[in-house]
């Protein structure tokens, strides 16, 4: 399973719903699936330019940009006015993409990875390739990442610290906090990527050699179940 | 190439058959075939018919009484191994058995034992092969007694040995095979063996330009492009300055091989025809924008073809040394530009010669008249040229997994050639060769990976492995995996997992390395 390599990323964007909100940068980094190191080369950063104008962006189907939202990713609207289109931004993250896809079909396409992705970045992705592309014809929906495969790091980091009482939240600033990551260029779309990637790289390699000691092969063999 | 249709004592094709270089001669061409030739090692016609029929199925799967199958049993025999001695069931088969060591290999020769020793006519003969060939039971039982009747009355044997001998018979031509046709199929395989030792480029590039018919025509590619440089013929990758449409002979000393455009995933004959016409020796000299604009847009090269072509550097030549990724990046953003726009640039390039895809956008922008809102587009595709949005530089692993999915196998460079190689001490060719002995440390990509339970040993029914691995120098198709060394690494035993193995030379076979650990590299 693990020939597919990992690309996590993460959108800054200007406001918080999913469906509706503008982004404002993305970043990515490519994770080398075996080796579970960078990939040469394999950094994508660049800051998107949404509608300024809020009657515009309105009009335009989107939430106009949350100046709560701006001072946290430290951007003002004039540095955003001169940012590239999302379309060109995206056509090149689609291509960034495609390079680690090794057999360009959509089942051996790179895993999505990122923190909250599954609630947060993720419908973005979908809005974003429905409007600028690829899509996968036949089930209509995204086709940069593999279809069926995400990893969410929140939802994995979620599961091991479930029962550690000395966890007491799951925000990106909270955990780093807890893993001694300095926070200096947090909320910084391209620094939350290379946070995220580090912590996934260290579980990863953790569950390679558990998984290795740990065997469930034929684990409820003997009948004794949980739940009956 | 001249030579005498009714000679087959050339040494030097005999010779190559028995290295087992046989990829691509007739009937001897898979692992199996290659792996037999080097352990028969055939010297004539006759030998080499005899081999042809002993890796069929049947003779590979049918057992001695010591468990080994009449392939190794023949094996073992013509190379006089003490603990496999030349045995007849009765002396008066010696000679008809004696040119197959006492196997018995050919159906012709179980007739032959039924004509000398129960007398039987040709016709009956003929029945005996039919009977059992089909495993007919109530035919068999007829025959059966014929058979007994026969030798009782011929005398040569006794009741017991032919009743022996009868069921031996009926056991062995359940893989023995038809005579003519193995020797008819070993004439056939002498003259390819012939064609691959004299005209070695002749043949790789008539076998490769057949590739496409094979049932797996990527592996088929792959392996004679391996085969070819372990022969010495180095297959190039197309280049401006050496576009063919079909795989193509180039220099000969040392000779060459170029690699065909229509062989090339996602090109069409119609796309190779274009690049491989009339005008092509001007194509050396061009630039990244001249290929941009004289050939991909004038010769209206669909995107999923350029795309493929850029990404085996189709497109580089001594005036294009721009990376891949680059060119790329360049082509999907006047992708983006419209139909008038792209063709303003084409029409002005002449003069303008701008030297970059940014620097033509601005001209054009200048030479036409483009809206204001179009204008916000066009200008963000210009600083998204200036100032890319990721690494553009080639790396050697993308240039090779990319060929490798183009081309079925990387001809620029390889996956390790991006890896410190501090810790090697051989490369894949050093051992396929069969030069060296003792300790070997490879770093090589997977290629393939046969997993097989075991029968005998320590404890049988454990999982081991054998490999196919390779490096820029060549293929080794034979690493093998012991169970316990299998068990501890299968993680790290994946396609296209590039990996530091640590191992030895078999003593049986020097072509083969025993992989005693892995590492990723």
């Amino acid at each position: 399973m693990n020939y597919r390599d990992i690309i996590v990323f993460d959108f800054e964007t200007g406001g918080r719903n999913p469906h509706k909100c503008q982004p404002t940068q993305i970043a990515a980094v490519a994770i080398h699936a075996r080796k579970l190191t960078l990939q040469p080369g394999g950094t994508f950063n660049s800051e998107i330019r949404p509608i300024i104008d809020d009657e515009k962006a309105i009009a335009a189907g989107f939430d106009p940009l949350e100046d709560e939202a701006l001072d946290i990713t430290r951007k003002t609207r004039a540095k955003l006015a001169k940012a590239p289109l999302p379309k060109t931004v995206w056509k090149k993250f689609a291509q960034f993409c495609d390079k680690y896809n090794f057999k360009k079909t959509s089942y051996y396409a790179p895993i999505a990875a990122g923190y909250n992705i599954n609630g947060y970045d993720m419908p973005i992705v979908e809005r974003m390739c429905q409007m600028y592309g690829p899509v996968d014809e036949k089930r209509g929906r995204q086709k940069i990442f593999n279809p069926i495969f995400t990893m969410d790091m929140m939802q994995h980091i979620y599961c091991w610290f479930e029962n550690n009482a000395d966890v007491k939240g799951y925000s990106m600033d909270y955990l780093r906090d807890y893993f001694g990551m300095p926070k200096d260029n947090a909320h910084d779309a391209l620094q939350d990527v290379k946070d995220t990637a580090n912590i996934l790289i260290k579980f990863l390699k953790m569950q390679r050699n558990l998984s290795k000691k740990i065997k469930f092969e034929k684990a409820f063999a003997t009948g004794e179940m949980y739940v009956v | 190439m001249s030579f005498d249709i009714n000679n087959f004592d050339d040494p030097i094709v005999w010779d190559l058959i028995c290295e087992g270089s046989t990829k691509g001669v007739f009937q001897l061409e898979s692992s199996l075939g290659k792996h037999w030739a080097k352990e028969v090692k055939p010297k004539n016609i006759k030998e080499l018919a005899a081999l042809i029929s002993l890796i069929r199925p049947g003779c590979l799967k049918a057992r001695d009484a010591d468990g080994k199958s009449m392939t190794q049993v023949y094996a073992d025999r013509k190379a006089g191994k003490p603990n496999s001695p030349v045995e007849y069931l009765h002396e008066s088969l010696e000679p008809i058995l004696k040119e197959t060591y006492g196997v018995l290999v050919y159906q012709e020769q179980s007739m032959m034992i039924a004509q000398q020793l129960a007398g039987f006519n040709l016709k009956e003969a003929d029945a005996l092969r039919k009977a059992i060939g089909k495993k007919k039971a109530d035919l068999m039982e007829e025959v059966k007694k014929t058979f007994l009747k026969g030798t009782e009355k011929k005398g040569i044997i006794t009741n017991e040995v032919a009743e022996e001998l009868f069921s031996w018979i009926e056991k062995s031509n359940r893989y023995a095979f038809n005579k003519s046709h193995a020797v008819s199929y070993a004439i056939n395989a002498y003259w390819s063996a012939y064609c691959k030792a004299y005209r070695v480029e002749k043949f790789f590039n008539t076998y490769l330009n057949r590739a496409d018919r094979k049932p797996k025509p990527d592996i088929e590619k792959k392996q004679l492009i391996s085969d070819a440089k372990r022969c010495g013929i180095d297959v190039l990758p197309p280049r401006l300055q050496h576009l063919t449409e079909d795989f193509s002979i180039g220099s000969l000393d040392p000779p060459k091989l170029y690699y065909g455009l229509r062989h090339i995933k996602n090109v069409g004959s119609k796309e190779a025809l274009a690049l491989d016409c009339d005008d092509k020796h001007q194509f050396v000299e061009y630039s990244w924008m001249d290929c941009l604009t004289k050939l991909i847009h004038v010769k209206r090269l669909n995107k999923r073809s350029v795309i493929a072509l850029i990404s085996v550097g189709a497109f580089n030549g001594p005036n294009n040394r721009e990376s891949r990724q680059r060119m790329l990046y360049e082509f999907d953003s006047w992708k983006q530009l419209s139909a008038r726009e792209q063709q303003t640039i084409v029409d002005n390039y002449a003069d303008n010669k701008p030297k970059s895809l940014s620097e033509a956008i601005t001209q054009m922008t200048k030479d036409i008249k483009v809206n204001s809102r179009r204008l916000s587009t066009v200008e963000d595709i210009v600083n998204s040229l200036d100032n890319p949005f990721y690494d553009l530089d080639d790396k050697a692993e993308t240039m090779a997994s990319d060929e490798e999915k183009y081309m079925s196998c990387a001809l620029t460079c390889s996956k390790i050639d991006g890896i410190d190689l501090n810790v090697t001490t051989y490369a894949c060719k050093d051992i396929a060769n069969g030069t060296i002995t003792g300790k070997a440390n490879i770093a090589a990509e997977v290629v393939s990976v046969r997993t097989y339970k075991t029968k005998r040993g320590k404890n049988p029914g454990q999982l081991m492995a054998f490999l196919c691995v390779e490096d820029g120098t060549g293929t080794l198709d034979s690493v093998t995996v012991f169970p316990e060394c299998y068990d501890e690494h299968k993680d790290l035993l994946v396609e296209s997992n590039t990996l530091l193995i640590i191992g030895e030379i078999s003593k049986k076979d020097k072509c083969s390395l025993i992989a005693n650990q892995f590492s990723q590299i």
